[in-house]
């Protein structure tokens, strides 16, 4: 009796201490990171789901479980230079162009990128490097970042070689440290994680781990007490869970810009649930950076037009000031599908109508598109795909409603016209006013530029990220049409668009046209099949390239076309189907050439 | 107090030997908790059997409920079983009435918190630890305890 009073007693003082400690809060910019590994044994089931994500193998050593590009003798020719790929059992090589000009044999350390581009880092002296060439997952082949990137043919082989410990370190692990000596120039860099732990937005745990060895704690804990030695993500105001995402999600600019000693130097002082703003400026539009045009990177209007912006795009959404929108209103570190880790429950208008249910009521008289169509899907819409990503083009994340006259206003692609690629953006300014009862807009350009159909004005006279959202748009399942054949009518664009002097739209353009032959089943009907040889390849030399050019042109030329109808006059083809060189000769002349510099 | 009537012969047995038919009474006690108790948990393996056999995803995804209900379901049939074969010993000659007394009520409850524990924090848990039912475990392993270490010093005595 007298050793359970005791140990009744002893109990109650643990407890009172536990709950004493529970309601000090702790500095956890202070406190030591532990490693996802540490994290497993309270936590299994968010392991497991984090586990599965593309967050985990964004960084990782160059093992053969991570390494998932072809290492066996394969080879990539690109502006003249062969790099060869090859292992040594466990070790993996890259033979490559030096910035010395020379062909160099690089071990790789690191491996970074698991979903749609794999990239291979060095080392070089005290230097982790990023090599030029990549392995493309999804294409199973190898690329050169030049045609990953924004870049026209002529770029440097080496312009996106680059250094690991200074640039990508910071938002590819957990807590980036690059140590760097500025006396001697020279490199350290260590991080709490490779890859996007649990430490990157729960914030350091190695204090959480060592207190909740505690039972008696983790069971207070469990009976609602809040745990202050740990960031839970849902449980920070609005602004810090954006934050979170928006710490890699969203480019970004030491603040005060010298503040950037401190951040190569001691590391990224930025700790899951403090106030970004304290430590970084999100780049805009307008911000200055020497020797950078970041402005390239949005359009006009301010809308980012390139991924790693999504913070920047939340942040000018209609609305964001009075709403309680955060990224995790949508998406799922822990659950789904890893790519995009959409919440299951808020796939297709899920997410939207959990605030505006008013309109997930009558969705068609929103819309004024049938109710189970592509037109009633509210993404199309508010979060049309505009924006660049490695070899992809993106759902914006600024949640804006259409207005076709920013297409002339702001030289940007709009929602209506991604969809409607046969009409201009002058009919989907009036439509919309139509439908909705609104004045059309009173500044309808005289140009004539805006007689011909907007994905095919910006295809030709747009500038590079305007080229390929058109081309993406050209073959994206969401279509005005449900016809496959009918949609062959971009072909021909297509197969002028694979002359781009930009590799990237040449991508765009070659595999929009596999789509839409492929959904017209063009090999299998009276259409007729399609050239497969020679194949096209959008990082090839020019002759090969052309070659292969002239079957697809041959064979476009021979088909038989009578199952086809006219797309309309805003589409600028003759009556064979072929292009009207002296639109697309007008168009083409108007092309903005400014470089993107894609800050990756 | 008692109006039963003893059956002819017991009462000079018992009156020669007052704790022996105590410790009949404890053994005839452990004899039925015994085979109660394995039966219950027996019953218990059947479900598990069945969800084994039915894929019942609620426990076979589960590993900690199932780690746990595993646990119940071993602790709970060994230690009905040891209940039957404490009736062996429950007149251990070298142990006085009341130390027989605690070393078997000690053996009941162990065997009723232990196996309960499991059941009970397996049942409902959260993502790294049993649910709270958990703490039976430790309060009917420390009764088990009590119970083997009042033995373990009996076993070592002379007998009287």
């Amino acid at each position: 009796m007298i050793a359970a009073l005791a140990a009744l007693a002893a109990t109650v003082a643990i407890g009172a201490r536990i709950t004493g400690e529970l309601r000090t809060p702790v500095e956890l910019p202070q406190v030591a990171y532990a490693t996802s590994e540490q994290c497993v044994m309270c936590h299994p089931g968010r392991y497991e789901t984090w586990h599965r994500t593309f967050h985990r193998t964004m960084t990782q050593p160059a093992r053969a479980t991570a390494v998932v590009g072809d290492f066996e003798n394969a080879s990539l020719t690109y502006q003249g230079v062969t790099s060869r790929f090859t292992r040594d059992g466990e070790r993996f090589f890259v033979e490559t162009l030096s910035p010395a000009n020379t062909m160099e044999r690089y071990e790789i350390a690191m491996t970074v990128g698991s979903r749609r581009i794999q990239q291979y880092v060095t080392r070089v002296g005290d230097r982790h490097v990023r090599l030029p060439v990549a392995w493309n997952i999804e294409e199973r082949r190898w690329i050169h970042l030049n045609g990953g990137f924004l870049d026209p043919d002529a770029t440097a082989f080496n312009a996106h070689r680059t250094d690991w410990d200074s640039n990508c370190i910071f938002c590819h692990n957990v807590k980036a440290q690059p140590r760097l000596n500025r006396e001697t120039d020279t490199f350290d860099a260590r991080v709490a994680e490779l890859g996007i732990a649990c430490e990157a937005c729960h914030g350091p745990a190695d204090l959480h781990i060592r207190r909740n060895r505690d039972p008696l704690r983790r069971y207070l804990l469990y009976l609602g007490d809040r745990d202050p030695t740990i960031r839970s993500p849902r449980e920070l105001p609005r602004m810090q869970q954006i934050q979170i995402c928006g710490h890699c999600h969203g480019q970004r600019l030491p603040n005060p810009r010298e503040r950037i000693a401190e951040f190569m130097t001691v590391g990224d002082p930025y700790t899951a649930g403090d106030d970004l703003s304290r430590f970084t400026t999100p780049i805009d539009a307008h911000t200055e950076l020497a020797g950078t045009d970041l402005s390239q990177r949005f359009w006009s209007d301010g809308t980012p037009r390139l991924t790693a912006y999504e913070y920047q795009g939340l942040l000018t959404s209609e609305g964001h000031g009075s709403s309680d929108l955060t990224c995790m209103s949508c998406h799922d570190m822990h659950g789904g599908d890893p790519r995009g880790m959409i919440q299951p429950a808020m796939r297709g208008n899920a997410g939207c109508v959990q605030c505006h249910a008013e309109i997930g009521r009558n969705v068609s008289k929103h819309t004024g598109h049938e109710a189970a169509g592509s037109g009633s899907e509210c993404y199309a819409c508010h979060m049309p795909p505009t924006t660049y990503g490695l070899l992809t083009v993106h759902p914006s994340h600024r949640i804006t409603s259409p207005a076709p006259a920013r297409a002339w206003r702001n030289e940007m692609p709009e929602a209506c016209t991604l969809c409607h690629t046969d009409r201009t953006a002058i009919w989907a300014a009036r439509e919309t006013a139509r439908q909705f009862g609104t004045p059309p807009p009173d500044d309808e350009p005289s140009d004539r530029a805006f007689e011909t159909a907007e994905s095919i004005r910006s295809l030709f006279g747009g500038d590079v990220v305007q080229r390929a959202v058109a081309a993406n748009a050209l073959a994206q399942a969401r279509s005005y049409t449900s016809d496959p054949t009918q949609r062959l009518w971009a072909v021909p664009f297509l197969l002028l668009t694979m002359e781009d002097p930009y590799p990237a739209v040449r991508h765009f353009a070659h595999r929009g046209l596999l789509e839409l032959c492929a959904r017209a089943e063009v090999g299998e009907s009276a259409i007729g099949a399609a050239p497969k040889s020679p194949p096209f390849d959008y990082l090839a030399e020019p002759a090969a390239r052309t070659a292969a050019l002239q079957s697809w042109w041959s064979w476009w030329q021979g088909l038989d076309k009578r199952r086809l109808s006219h797309p309309g006059a805003a589409v600028p083809l003759d009556a064979e189907f072929m292009p009207r060189r002296d639109v697309i000769t007008s168009l083409i002349a108007r092309q903005s050439n400014h470089l993107v510099s894609i800050g990756e | 107090m008692s109006a039963r009537k003893e059956p002819r012969g017991e009462s000079s047995t018992k009156e020669q030997r007052p704790e022996g038919a105590a410790a009949e009474r404890l053994a005839l006690l452990h004899r039925r908790f015994g085979w109660t108790s394995l039966f219950a948990w027996m019953c218990l393996g059947l479900v598990l059997e069945l969800a084994h056999g039915f894929k019942l995803g609620g426990y076979l995804l589960d590993p900690l409920r199932r780690e746990f209900l595993t646990l119940a379901h071993f602790h709970g049939a060994l230690l009905s079983v040891l209940n039957l074969v404490y009736v062996r010993w429950a007149e251990a000659p070298s142990l006085g009435a009341t130390q027989r007394l605690h070393a078997s009520r000690a053996l009941v409850a162990g065997t009723v918190l232990m196996p309960l524990g499991f059941l009970l924090g397996g049942i409902q848990h959260y993502e790294g630890d049993p649910g709270l039912g958990i703490f039976l475990a430790p309060i009917g392993a420390l009764a088990l305890l009590y119970c083997v270490l009042i033995q373990l010093r009996a076993a070592w005595k002379p007998e009287r």
